[in-house]
């Protein structure tokens, strides 16, 4: 058993948790964020991806002791006062969501990409979720609504 | 007031999906929980002797068909066991079930317990299904199923015909790929009742499935569907959902099961790969005089839906088009593969593979491009299909063309190609509804709230989108906003059984049903149900309604690798009035990158009944990069017996891809013919290319 400081969606937050146990298991057990899901658990698919400090990471592949005295981004904190975030109403209306399994993973990794380059071009944003598998929209219009959001 | 029903209105699910709030099976975490493993088979065909089972800790539990009610999975022939007991017909299946606190205990045991077997030979392969010197699966031998159909008088056809031309075309085995593994969690409540929540097609399905294995009355069971992250026909029967189901019944406690990608892969539902031999016969003019099909299925180790999936395969071989002579014959092998069965496109896809590359090698040999072939050819209302029954309904094929035909697409295609870009397109049709002779019917209940109206129906969103339609249809129905409607779907509670959310029926039938009730709330009720049945196709049809796709790809392949990377996909669809655009476009767009999929990189690949895959790292599902642009367009031709005029579509897009691609790769060279897909690469280095 290890203890970790950490900061998920802003809050402060100590526990004690085994050695081996993934950030995901972390966040979805320990801490109940269950926004965050599992599709593969070998950094496959990228269901599982949060922000680690800026980055995406695939949290099933994570180690949550490696997160000790980091900043954690998840899904679950975007939205500011009941309002969804930009990234979050674009899905929304671009029809961008349909089982909404791959959502989450999907909007994180838009999220980190948007941060480094505002104006992605189309090709940019496909390389940035290139880790993200969807099984449903075949992307295009997960493409549409990222592009949307150019400046 | 603007009208709704053809409006892009935002999904209703798509707020609590975009936050992380959607509950999804596995999001589900009670306390005292058992977590549920099942000891697999290592060897794929055996004689199953007996099972040692280790002591076992406190609070954990085995699991064998002794422990169980009756020991079958409901289906057509309901010759799956829940669990193995006399005899393995798959690598994994399963013969116990262990429960423990933890899944890592679970997982211990279960790896532990140690059956004993006596290993047959392997029946791997459709060839091996059809020697007689190998074992057979089961007593009738390893034909499950056959069909044969024969119109007019196809011989003839082919000896007046100016051209004939055939092949021996093959699919692979290929997964359903949703991102949301099969899941299952089940406990028992306060009144003693078995709930069971779970990521599935089908929970008066599953409320069946699991009253048999646990002898409980069905009265005692709640079954429903939590948020489905994804279907595609994978979850359509049994996977998880009995395992869970008899943990609670036998203890008393709440039990979770989820599958393990690696269990996803090599043991959850599978498409059927095929073998098939079709032949077809042309006038010197184009016109199409004879069709025959010989279609081979590999069902793995038990039918499941596979027979509908056989049927339904030949039915759609030749059925856009109108032919004088037709002959459809196949059979559905077992093999001591996974099972195969329900997946999106359900033998169509398989089907046109086969028609619609020899349709387009008949063109470039009669000089007729690839649309006017087709108009010739193009079925329509009134004509007799495949197997004789008259198409009584809309048929949208030809103005799709005519459509596709002006499309920017098709202008690039034949007026500007891009240098090194092959170009081809294909023709898919799709089913709506059961089909003849299986139990189709929806009900559905409309209660007056405050503010607004509750629908109620059994059928459930699998991802696709269904509980926005439909509440798209309740709110015309009823003239009231949107919003005004709550749409509860996918429980056994308070509901009867309106059947599978599968065969692209959820719109159609369901649609009819809440305009029905609809009308007995307007005339004053405070609640009022009503049903809708689908109604059976004519003569020897097996389906009554279809919808209609022209698919159009746009390829570059690398001469050096010989790598295809396709650079766009065009679709037109005929599907009568459409409900929501936006929805119907992610719709084709998901199928097209399935089928794209398909014809590119997935296959499962067995070798002594071991599938070589068993992880999204070597079982390569396309990603943004391998999916390219996506555009569609669709035609209205409403359906008039159809909600406000529209008809089934989940499905249509995964039909025509494969050969739209292939045709599109073949283009660039001068002697190449794609028979087989996923790509063989190598295959296409041979060839010589077109200057
Ligand atoms: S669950 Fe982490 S990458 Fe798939
Ligand atoms: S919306 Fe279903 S996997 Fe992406």
């Amino acid at each position: 058993m290890k203890n970790i400081n950490c900061i998920v969606n802003g809050e402060k937050v100590s526990r004690n948790i085994p050695d081996d146990m993934s950030l995901l298991t972390f966040l979805r057990e320990e801490l109940g964020l269950t926004g965050t899901k599992q599709g593969c658990g070998s950094g496959d698919c990228g269901a599982c991806t949060v922000i680690v400090d800026g980055k995406s990471v695939d949290s099933c592949i994570y180690p949550a002791v490696l997160a000790d005295g980091r900043d954690i981004l998840t899904i679950e904190g975007l939205e500011k006062n009941g309002e969804l975030d930009r990234i979050q109403k674009a899905f929304v209306e671009h029809a961008a969501v349909q089982c909404g399994f791959c959502t989450p993973g999907m909007i994180m990794s838009a999220y980190a990409l948007l941060q480094d380059n505002p104006n992605p071009t189309e090709d940019e944003v496909r390389r940035a979720i290139s880790g993200n598998i969807c099984r449903c929209t075949g992307y295009q219009q997960i493409v549409d609504a990222v592009l949307s959001l150019n400046m | 007031m603007q009208d709704i029903i053809g409006t892009s209105v935002f999904r209703s699910d798509a707020p609590d999906k975009v936050r992380g709030k959607a509950v999804y099976t596995a999001d589900i975490m009670m306390e005292g929980t058992l977590h549920v493993s099942l000891a697999r088979s290592s060897a794929a065909h055996a004689v199953l002797k007996g099972i040692r089972v280790p002591d076992l800790p406190d609070g954990c539990f085995v699991f064998t068909a002794k422990d169980l009610a009756q020991n079958f999975i409901p289906s057509i022939f309901s010759e799956q066991p829940v669990l193995a007991f006399d005899r393995i017909r798959y690598q994994g299946e399963a013969f116990a079930i262990v429960a423990a606190p933890t899944k890592e205990m679970a997982d211990s045991i279960a790896a532990s317990i140690e059956p004993e077997l006596e290993v047959l030979e392997t029946v791997d392969s459709i060839a091996d299904a059809l020697d007689e010197k190998k074992p057979a699966l089961f007593d009738k031998g390893n034909v499950c199923s056959s069909f044969h159909s024969d119109k007019g008088d196809v011989d003839k056809g082919f000896a007046e015909s100016f051209l004939v031309l055939e092949g021996d075309f093959e699919t692979p085995v290929q997964i359903h790929g949703f991102i949301e593994p099969e899941a299952a969690v089940s406990y028992i409540d306060e009144n003693g009742k078995l709930v069971l929540v779970s990521s599935t097609q089908n929970a008066f399905g599953d409320l069946y499935t699991a009253a048999v294995a646990t002898g409980r009355p069905q009265s005692e069971i709640i079954s429903m569907a939590a948020t489905v992250g994804g279907a595609f026909g994978g979850k359509d029967g049994n996977t998880a959902q009995v395992y869970a189901a008899v943990v609670s019944h036998l203890t008393g406690k709440p039990a979770r099961f989820i599958y393990s990608r690696e269990e996803n892969i090599r043991y959850g539902m599978k498409r059927h790969k095929s073998v098939t031999h079709a032949k077809v016969g042309f006038a010197k003019d184009g016109r199409i005089l004879a069709a025959e099909c010989h279609m081979l299925l590999d069902t793995g180790a038990y039918a499941l839906l596979g027979p509908s999936v056989l049927n339904l395969g030949l039915e759609h071989f030749s059925g856009a088009y109108c032919i004088p002579n037709v002959r459809l014959g196949g059979k559905l092998l077992y093999t001591n593969h996974a099972p195969a069965s329900a997946m999106r496109g359900f033998g169509a896809p398989q089907a046109a593979m086969a028609f619609e590359n020899l349709l387009n090698r008949a063109a470039g040999k009669l000089g007729l491009d690839m649309i006017a072939i087709r108009k010739l050819n193009a079925i329509h209302k009134g004509q007799p299909g495949p197997m004789g029954g008259i198409n009584e309904h809309e048929m949208g094929l030809e103005e799709a063309l005519d459509r596709f035909a002006e499309s920017d697409f098709y202008k690039e295609m034949t007026e500007q190609p891009e240098k090194d870009c092959g170009y081809g397109l294909a023709v898919g049709m799709m089913s709506s509804g059961l089909g003849k002779h299986i139990p189709d019917t929806c009900y559905v209940t409309i209660r007056r709230k405050d503010g607004g109206f509750a629908v109620r129906t059994s059928l459930i969103d699998i991802g696709q989108g269904s509980r926005t339609a439909l509440t798209q249809i309740a709110a015309k129905a009823l003239d009231v906003p949107f919003g005004a409607i709550d749409m509860q779907m996918g429980s056994t509670v308070d509901n009867l059984d309106s059947g599978s959310t599968a065969a692209s029926r959820s719109t159609f039938i369901c649609g009819n049903a809440i305009i029905e009730a609809a009308k007995k709330i307007r005339e004053g009720a405070d609640e009022a149900r009503a049903s809708c049945a689908f109604p059976e196709a004519s003569g020897q049809a097996i389906h009554t309604y279809f919808a209609f796709i022209v698919q159009g790809a746009k390829v570059k392949v690398d001469p050096v690798t010989g790598k295809t990377d396709v650079l766009w996909i065009h679709c037109v669809t005929d599907t009568g009035r459409v409900i929501n655009p936006s929805m119907l476009d992610g719709q084709v767009f998901g199928g097209v990158a399935m089928s794209l999929g398909m014809t590119l990189s997935e296959e499962i690949r067995y070798r002594n009944g071991r599938s070589l895959e068993n992880g999204l790292g070597n079982y390569i599902l396309p990603t943004a990069l391998d999916v390219p642009k996506l555009t569609n367009e669709f035609i209205e031709k409403p359906e008039e017996s159809g909600p406000y005029g529209a008809k089934g579509m989940a499905e249509l897009p995964t039909v025509a891809v494969a050969p739209a691609i292939t045709t599109a790769v073949c283009s660039l060279y001068e002697d190449l013919e794609i028979n087989t897909v996923p790509i063989d690469r190598t295959a296409i280095l041979g060839s010589r290319r077109r200057t």
